[in-house]
């Protein structure tokens, strides 16, 4: 982390304000720098058009006092995440071993995140996919370049909803605020900025790729629960019915699978597998969480 | 705007403006309902003001900063967008009873302080 050793000059405009800001908050979680100017932004431009008559390096002095200095700014949102991660660490400390996944509350939110990840997954697919095709095709119409701008809106949005769904389920700390943007004037340079932004982009790759993700992870948690869940449940299940309800395809291993020491090992296995799932579901979200980072956060 | 004098050094501003700020965005917001940060620091400045504290304890970036921890936390809800899509908070049933226990604290801190730094007359041997 890059520590600031001396405050930088009194910012004379908001663009000023907030790429001194920006400077102060190098080296935090890109979601917090996102959050952090999202609030200086909307701070400062209310400011600014509720005084528009002075000038705004005065009113920057200004704000500088009642807000805080860019680097004062920056600690405050420093200090305030610091103790908020010191408080989730003590909440979800950490607990070794093997079982101790069924206490953490991560492992179950990974797993309600496999299994919503698919029809998530396929609205996302579905919207990008329809939505560039649709602005291609009009591009060339009057409504083309409205009905862009609406869907890189909508895209943005979305990205937003995401990083609430990972933020809440996986514990990865996301953007809380829409990202603040640069004041481009006129309408074609701000199209042309919204189009070549790499957020734009990145954002429509993470909506398309959550489709095969997941079938993926949507795969994993049904095929591994259904498994675990139908070891443990069979030999319940063949004793009240009468019925072979569990063949592996072979006579021998299906022979010993009804004698009480199959039984017994065929519920361990099932038993252990349903912990493994959790293990397997909690480091695939957890990398998943990471990935959502690096590609919906505007830094 | 003037500035509430610095906390010296051997205390934790840090925390006591974060927790200034916190209690006085929840109480706010259950005394006046929904706001935006912008109306909430608005209504808390003038508030202050007619208490005749027209200083917060607080600079205005704490108060931003903290409603993220808030709503985080549940204390806090989105319950709309706002005027140019800014978030309107609503008070949540953790929030008034983060406050209440909070009030309480700081009431209490408050009578304690004022009381211990006020000259008493020692008793006689």
């Amino acid at each position: 982390m890059k520590a600031k050793t001396q405050p930088d000059a009194l910012p004379r405009t908001v663009d000023d304000y907030l790429r001194q800001l920006r400077a102060a908050l190098n080296g935090a979680p890109p979601a917090l720098i996102q959050d952090a100017l999202a609030d200086a932004e909307d701070y400062l431009r209310e400011e600014v058009a509720l005084e528009s008559y002075k000038p705004e390096s005065e009113i920057i002095a200004r704000v500088a006092r009642s807000f805080g200095r860019p680097d004062e700014v920056a600690a405050e949102y420093r200090a305030v995440e610091a103790r908020f991660d010191r408080r989730i660490r003590l909440r979800e400390r950490p607990r070794s071993g093997f079982f101790s996944i069924a206490l953490d509350p991560r492992a179950y939110g990974g797993l309600l995140y496999a299994l919503t990840a698919l029809p998530i997954g396929i609205f996302y697919f579905v919207w990008v996919v329809t939505g560039l095709s649709l602005s291609a095709g009009l591009a060339i119409l009057v409504i083309g370049v409205p009905f862009t701008l609406l869907f890189i809106a909508s895209v943005r949005l979305f990205a937003l909803l995401e990083g609430r769904i990972v933020e809440l389920l996986l514990g990865q700390r996301m953007p809380r605020r829409l990202p603040s943007e640069e004041r481009i004037k006129g309408l074609w340079p701000r199209i042309g900025a919204m189009l070549s932004g790499r957020r734009t982009w990145s954002t429509m790759f993470y909506m398309v790729l959550q489709l095969p993700l997941g079938i993926a992870y949507f795969t994993i948690a049904v095929a591994g629960l259904a498994l675990s869940l139908a070891l443990i449940v069979a030999p319940f299940a063949e004793m009240i019915t009468g019925r072979d309800h569990v063949r592996f395809g072979d006579a021998g291993l299906d022979a010993f699978s009804q004698t009480p020491l199959g039984i017994v090992l065929m519920m361990l296995a099932g038993f252990l597998l349903f912990f493994v799932v959790l293990h397997v579901l909690r480091l695939l979200t957890k990398l998943h969480g990471h990935y959502a980072e690096a590609t919906l956060v505007k830094v | 705007m003037p500035r509430f004098p610095e906390t010296p050094a051997l205390l934790d501003a840090a925390t006591f403006e974060a927790e200034a700020a916190a209690f006085a965005a929840l109480g706010n917001l259950k005394a006046e309902g929904p706001a935006t940060a912008r109306d909430l620091l608005r209504r808390i400045e003038r508030a202050a003001t007619i208490a005749g504290e027209p200083v917060l304890p607080f600079k205005h970036a704490t108060l931003y900063a903290v409603l993220h921890e808030l709503e985080f936390d549940g204390a806090v809800a989105i319950a709309e967008s706002g005027p140019g899509r800014r978030p309107c908070y609503v008070l949540a049933t953790r929030g008034r009873a983060v406050l209440s226990v909070g009030q309480e604290r700081w009431r209490s801190a408050h009578l304690v302080i004022r009381a211990a730094a006020a000259p008493t007359e020692s008793p006689r041997p």
